[in-house]
């Protein structure tokens, strides 16, 4: 699967490159001169890995580098190789990512200082099962560590869907 | 150059600044100390509170950071077998065998030993070659700093883990995407898609925590990492300051060796420590011991992850090239600040933020060690809290210091964004250090183009200093895929490909 996410990846990557290239023609001669010089040069060191990546998956079987598993990538962190773990890592990826978003979007609704709190209060509650006491304590310090943090660097707030 | 000297060290040890230090060395001690985090993410959460700040203060807090990340990472290395940073692996090997033989604080010792002078001795050289580099960089023109720009990347490119010419595209990646916004030759607007966001282009603090924050962040929570046991601390800290200073010929050696080779922009921690490590197994007699808690491999690597911060500092301070992923957002930092890399950190007020750099970055890594040194066993309590525990934590900060790059929800979406393309480039083995210099060096590559462009023409292509990097690129290049194809054939075909069975 890692194998198709890279070509895939490497396939986009040279897209770009080439739409910019065609973007930057339209540009003014001083405007357009650096952007194209790069994608010149991405879309020539890009073809290349990509000839390399499909090479490599038609000599070994795989298009993915050793360094997947020498950094912390997702798979490499869990420890397990095989289809099933793997699929589990990503679900719990998924799930992560959706609390991400998901606060996000409650500091578009309610704001940065309640959907903060809701979120350290409840991640914890429920993902870190910290229990219920030690996770509202939780909450109410990222409030106030927020408002002081705000209040020191007279930094605004995100605005809400309301303001 | 005294007077330069004496005035930064008036700016240093002016009570706020020496606050927004030891505030910026606190927090690159937090960092280091957990796993999967490191110094760029570190200095990328740090990097949007610096707008605004006084020149020296900004510069200490941003230094401080970044001189003691590389000894809070010591305690994860030693005590866990985990290593903080990628700078910290080759610690592992016998700092963690020290640590299960139940030496554990006399391998602290050693290793914040070891980093503290490690660190001075980079400052040390730092200093020196400020005053060598001057009159070279004084001699170069546009032309030549534009080449720099691009030995930078290439360095950084081929030199990075994974397939070279992947390295030089994920560069070339960061260079497209930081061309977004106004031009700096001319007033037009590029690849904005009429978002009134992107005029300005996206802000560094944005791209550096949407590159490497956030997808560590959802790794370790996904992976449900939590240790569950602590060795036993045994022995003494003054033990391993002793054995440090039995070997300090290896420490000096070490640190000297860091700092010349962090001069080389691109080559990382990671690789520094390695070959230090590997340096001193190779020349000591009784090699067997080392990997079995030989604390001769231990000095090596924590005096040369320590002292490569000075070197790393020199071709960004001179040169405008940052070495690593830190020292390119202490770059955008500078911006920030409304300083400018390249020859005006030699001369005028730019010299003198450059010794009170000199003069941080030697402060920071005292103030670190003393501070490790006091925190060994609540320090390492809290390494062994959950990913779930802490990670929300760091999710809020994360997004507030990605929304006060430019105070607008763009810089939010753009977070998600950029952390969602950086986390699947993680996952394939795409290198993400290489998209980071590419995005900080657009800027000044696009000037010293334009520069060059409009005072020779084309013809700057043809100048001696010129053809001298264009060739050195071509090497590295080559050198690059050259290297690549070489362990594919030692090792059979499988120097860059996982194991059987992976998909």
């Amino acid at each position: 699967m890692l194998s198709k996410v890279r070509l895939t990846l490497d396939a986009v990557v040279l897209l770009l490159f080439a739409w910019a290239l065609s973007q930057a023609h339209g540009f003014p001669r001083l405007a357009a001169q650096f952007p194209m010089l790069v994608a010149v040069g991405g879309l020539a060191f890009g073809a290349v890995g990509l000839a390399r990546d499909i090479r490599r998956l038609r000599s070994s079987g795989t298009a993915v580098g050793g360094d997947v598993m020498d950094t912390a990538s997702l798979s490499a962190m869990v420890g397990d190789d095989s289809e099933a773990g793997l699929a589990d890592a990503f679900r719990a990826l998924g799930r992560y990512a959706a609390w991400i978003v998901g606060y996000v979007t409650t500091v578009w609704l309610l704001g940065m200082v309640p959907a903060s709190a809701v979120f350290v209060g409840v991640f914890l509650a429920r993902e870190a099962r910290l229990g219920l006491v030690r996770s509202a304590i939780a909450a109410a310090a990222v409030a106030v560590g927020l408002v002081f943090l705000s209040d020191l660097l007279s930094a605004p707030w995100p605005h809400t869907i309301w303001s | 150059m005294a007077d330069a000297a004496l005035e930064a060290l008036t700016h240093v040890f002016a009570w706020q600044t020496l606050i927004f230090m030891v505030f910026g060395a606190g927090l690159g001690l937090l960092v280091g100390l957990f796993p999967g985090m490191g110094g760029t993410v570190g200095m990328s959460i740090l990097l949007p509170f610096v707008f605004g700040m006084d020149v020296f203060q900004g510069v200490a807090f941003l230094v401080g950071a970044m001189a003691t990340t590389n000894t809070g990472d010591t305690f994860p290395s030693i005590l866990l077998g985990i290593p903080g940073t990628g700078a910290s692996q080759a610690t592992i090997m016998d700092g963690y065998p020290l640590a299960k033989k139940g030496k554990a604080a006399t391998a602290l010792g050693a290793a914040f030993f070891s980093s503290m002078a490690g660190g001075i001795l980079g400052a040390i050289a730092l200093l020196g070659m400020l005053f060598i580099a001057r009159p070279i960089v004084l001699a170069l023109g546009s032309p030549e700093l534009f080449m720099f720009t691009l030995l930078g990347l290439s360095m950084v490119g081929v030199l990075s883990r994974g397939s070279p010419f992947a390295g030089l595209t994920a560069g070339l990646l960061g260079m497209l995407l930081g061309t977004i916004g106004g031009a700096p030759a001319t007033s037009a607007y590029r690849f904005t898609f009429d978002s009134l966001y992107l005029f300005d282009g996206i802000p560094l603090g944005v791209f550096a925590l949407g590159l490497f924050a956030l997808p560590e962040v959802l790794d370790l929570l996904a992976s449900h990492r939590s240790i569950s046991s602590l060795p036993t601390l045994s022995g003494s800290r003054w033990q391993g300051v002793r054995a440090v200073l039995q070997h300090r010929w290896l420490l000096v050696r070490s640190s000297l060796m860091g700092t010349g080779l962090a001069m080389l922009p691109g080559l990382g921690g990671t690789v520094i420590d390695w070959i230090t490590y590997g340096i001193a197994r190779q020349t000591s007699r009784d090699a067997e011991s080392f990997g079995r808690g030989d604390i001769r491999g231990l000095i090596a690597p924590e005096a040369a992850n320590n002292s490569k911060d000075g070197g790393t500092l020199i071709p960004t301070l001179v040169f405008g090239i940052p070495g690593n992923g830190s020292t390119a957002i202490l770059l955008g930092g500078f911006t920030l600040l409304g300083l400018q890399a390249g020859p005006s950190m030699v001369r005028g007020e730019g010299l003198s933020v450059s010794l009170a750099m000199v003069w941080t970055l030697a402060l920071a890594n005292i103030v670190g060690t003393a501070i490790c040194f006091s925190l060994v066993k609540p320090v390492a309590r809290l390494t062994l809290v959950r990913a779930q525990v802490l990670m929300p934590f760091l999710i809020v900060i994360i997004v507030y210091a990605a929304y006060l790059s430019s105070r607008s929800w763009g810089d939010i979406a753009a977070l998600l964004a950029i952390s969602a393309l950086a986390w699947l480039m993680k996952q394939v083995g795409w290198p993400r250090p290489p998209m980071l210099i590419g995005f900080v060096l657009a800027e000044p590559a696009e000037r010293y183009l334009s520069i060059s462009y409009n005072r020779f023409g084309y013809g700057f292509a043809a100048r001696p200093g010129v053809i001298i990097v264009a060739a050195l690129i071509v090497a590295i290049i080559g050198s690059g895929v050259w290297r690549q194809r070489n362990q594919r054939l030692k090792t059979g075909g499988s120097a860059d490909t996982p194991p059987e069975g992976r998909p």
